[in-house]
């Protein structure tokens, strides 16, 4: 191998041209068309159902949210109804302020005013 | 190597069409089956509890409020120790048998109830212990904030959320509403995902009760009567207080009562709505009944003599009836005001016995008053076809007939507005979406058992017994105030046994704004007397009641009041008291509101001189 020598010889065929093949280069295109159109219908169906999921547990959130406001909101409606009952302000005037109940010469009526 | 191939791409193909005929089997002929599993499996109906209507008193204030609680309940076979849970809800949960809970949860079941309807503080304990196999589920919770005020009136609902006794159980119909139900899907940890394509039906809410009845009123009542009771080592008893005019109920209470928050916990008979279910022989105060069919009839006049002779009358051979004392010759009036049975006995002589009996029917006895209240009794009165030769005297002073004290009170109230009786309601509007349905336009008169001239006369009977008579315990300093004493004998088998004083009675008399009745049975002591026992509980609840509704008495206009007034009554709370307030030298800052757009009072200054505020510094306050 070590006498071994190479011919080069020059080939001029830089006239040739390649042919485009015009009907494949659509068919290519078609068919990368067609696999984007569904590639891309499948991302979208993906992303809409994971979307839709997604919204789903939000819902979801807010309505425990909701509902945990609104129980507390009755609560707390409750609590003021138990603090308005006569017989807890009776109790806290009579106790808590000192208050008693008037007797009739110590009311003046609206009606009776000049 | 073209057979190897051939032999393998046999395979494969005859795997893909085998695999083809499994799809085909799957997603084809068994579709409706397993999409059914996949449903029931991702999908769960949640229903959804509409919310209990609330009920209100007259001025707004909530009696009865529905809110959502959790309910506790545990799966068994996810629970690893059922002692330690056991024991760790017992110590969250109070009264919760815990050896109890133990074995349930030992057991094989794959479902217990722990505790239902837990009090919101209760469960956020049971909510901190994170025990695994425990759940929770919420639940609708009837509450009743102010305890036991008008209890036997507003009733209780039941685990299932339905109204068992009272107004829950007339109206349950109207405060339940329709539940609604929702389909969400389940996610792989058992979580739930609202999905809106799925269908979902929203609950109806209940309608809401405005009532008559005032929680004020209610409460005075209650409190004088449970006073009465308890200063008379008595055994029970009711009152119930009406609008005249309208014949809505202001108060209606019963002794002893209960808390319907915690309604098992007290005996049956305390759920008892005496004032509606109770029958009672009435005494001396159907005299009121005899008086108005008299009149009515033309038979005896207020200041006709009346022969009450020598305390006695003999109805039947040895059957007498005797006064307390010999009255001799009384006026109609005197008759009535001193509630002489002879003279009553006497005048009602004069009446036919079908008109007699024409007008106590006409006065709502012996038939249902038609309140919206459950378990009412009509009373007892026989038939005029069925009556002896006594029945006509007996009844005459309230004996031989039953009446509830609603029936009483009512023909009172008849008598109080001119001679219109009006069915007694509880409810004055319901709750149509955002709008108030009210319940009457005009009030419900059911009859005109007497004339408004002989209703007149009668009142000034009625005023009569209060001025004069044996009612001067139920005066109200200020107002007029007429009504009936007595004090029937409680029937038992064979005779009877122990008293049931009461006082029916409006006031003013002039100007009707409140007609009550006031009735306490087997009192203990000497006195027994309607005129000891029950007159002063009215006169007290008059008293009260008429001040808060602000009804001015008669008395001549304070023109020296400045810097002595200690309560303004009927005024509105400010911003429109503001105006007032200047004119009796008091700031704004000193009207305190009670929240029913009435000012209620005012700090006292010292009173300088005798204007007619009593000495002392003590503030006062009105309820």
């Amino acid at each position: 191998m070590r006498n071994a020598y190479a011919f080069t010889r020059p080939v001029a065929n830089s006239y040739l041209v390649r042919e485009r093949d015009r009907r494949r280069v659509r068919e290519l295109a078609l068919v990368l068309l067609v696999v984007l159109c569904l590639g891309g219908g499948l991302l979208a169906y993906t992303w809409i159902h994971l979307e839709v999921t997604r919204t789903g547990y939000r819902i979801d959130k807010l309505e425990r949210e909701l509902t945990k406001q609104t129980r507390e909101e009755r609560q707390l409606r409750l609590e003021a109804a138990y603090l308005a009952s006569p017989s807890q302000i009776e109790r806290r005037a009579i106790k808590e302020l000192g208050l008693q109940s008037p007797v009739l010469e110590q009311v003046i009526f609206w009606e009776e005013l000049p | 190597m073209r057979r190897r191939l051939g032999i393998v791409a046999g395979f494969g193909i005859f795997w893909m069409l085998l695999i083809g005929a499994r799809f085909y089997h799957l997603q084809v002929v068994r579709y409706d089956h397993y999409s059914n599993k996949a449903e029931r499996q991702q999908q769960r109906v949640v229903t959804l509890d509409p919310p209990r209507g609330t009920i209100y008193d007259a001025q707004g204030r909530e009696l009865a409020v529905s809110i959502q609680v959790d309910s506790v309940y545990a799966v068994p076979p996810e629970i690893e120790d059922p002692e330690a849970a056991a024991a760790a809800l017992a110590g969250a949960i109070p009264g919760l048998d815990r050896a109890k809970l133990a074995r349930q949860l030992a057991g094989d079941r794959e479902f217990i109830w722990v505790a239902r309807k837990l009090d919101p503080p209760v469960a956020e304990k049971v909510h901190a212990l994170e025990l695994k196999g425990f759940y929770f589920v919420p639940e609708s919770k009837r509450y009743y904030p102010m305890g036991e005020l008008a209890a036997q009136v507003l009733g209780y609902v039941g685990t299932d959320n339905h109204g068992l006794a009272g107004l829950e159980l007339v109206y349950d119909r109207e405060i339940t509403g329709k539940p609604g139900k929702r389909t969400v899907l389940r996610d792989a940890r058992q979580g739930t995902v609202a999905a809106p394509d799925l269908s979902s039906a929203e609950p109806e809410p209940g309608h809401d009760l405005y009532l008559t009845l005032d929680a004020t009123v209610q409460h005075i009542v209650e409190r004088e009567l449970a006073r009465a009771i308890q200063e008379r080592h008595a055994k029970r008893g009711s009152a119930i207080f009406l609008d005249p005019v309208t014949g809505g109920v202001l108060a209606m209470a019963s002794y002893p009562t209960f808390d319907p928050n915690d309604f098992g916990s007290y005996s049956p008979e305390s759920w008892r709505n005496r004032a509606v279910a109770d029958v009672y022989e009435p005494g001396s105060t159907f005299k009121i009944i005899t008086a108005a069919a008299a009149l009515e009839a033309g038979v005896v006049r207020e200041n006709d003599m009346v022969d009450c002779g020598g305390g006695s009358i003999t109805l039947f051979r040895n059957i007498r009836v005797r006064d307390h004392k010999s009255y001799g010759m009384l006026t109609f009036a005197q008759v009535i005001s001193h509630s002489s049975n002879v003279g009553v006995i006497r005048v009602a002589q004069r009446i036919a016995a079908k008109p007699f009996y024409a007008n106590i029917r006409a006065f709502g006895f012996g038939q249902q008053t038609g309140i919206d209240l459950p378990g009412e009794s009509a009373g007892i009165l026989h038939n005029v076809e069925r009556w002896g030769l006594l029945e006509k005297s007996y009844i005459s002073f309230g004996q031989g007939v039953s009446v509830t004290p609603l029936q009483l009170v009512a023909a009172t109230a008849a008598v109080a507005n001119g001679g219109a009786l009006l069915r007694p309601h509880t409810v004055a509007a319901v709750s149509r979406g955002e709008a108030r349905v009210p319940k009457y336009l005009t009030p419900p008169v059911v009859g005109r058992p007497i004339s408004p001239a002989t209703a007149r006369e009668l009142t000034r009977l009625m005023e009569g017994v209060v001025i004069d008579g044996t009612g001067k315990s139920a005066a109200v300093p200020g107002y007029r105030v007429a009504g009936k004493t007595g004090t029937a004998q409680i029937p038992v088998r064979g005779g009877y046994r122990g008293y049931l004083p009461s006082f029916v009675g409006f006031a003013p008399a002039d100007r009707p704004a409140l007609v009550g009745l006031v009735a306490i049975a087997e009192p203990q002591g000497s006195e027994y007397y309607g005129a000891q026992v029950a007159a002063p509980a009215f006169s007290a609840i008059a008293r009260q009641v008429l001040l808060y509704r602000g009804i001015h008495p008669e008395r001549p206009r304070p023109s020296v009041w400045m810097g002595q007034v200690t309560m303004l009554a009927g005024l509105p709370a400010s911003p429109a008291a503001a105006p007032a307030v200047p004119r009796l030298a008091l700031g704004e800052d000193d009207v305190l509101a009670d929240g029913d757009d009435h000012a209620v009072a005012v700090e006292t200054p010292e009173p300088e001189s005798d204007h007619g505020a009593p000495k002392g510094g003590h503030p006062h306050a009105s309820l």
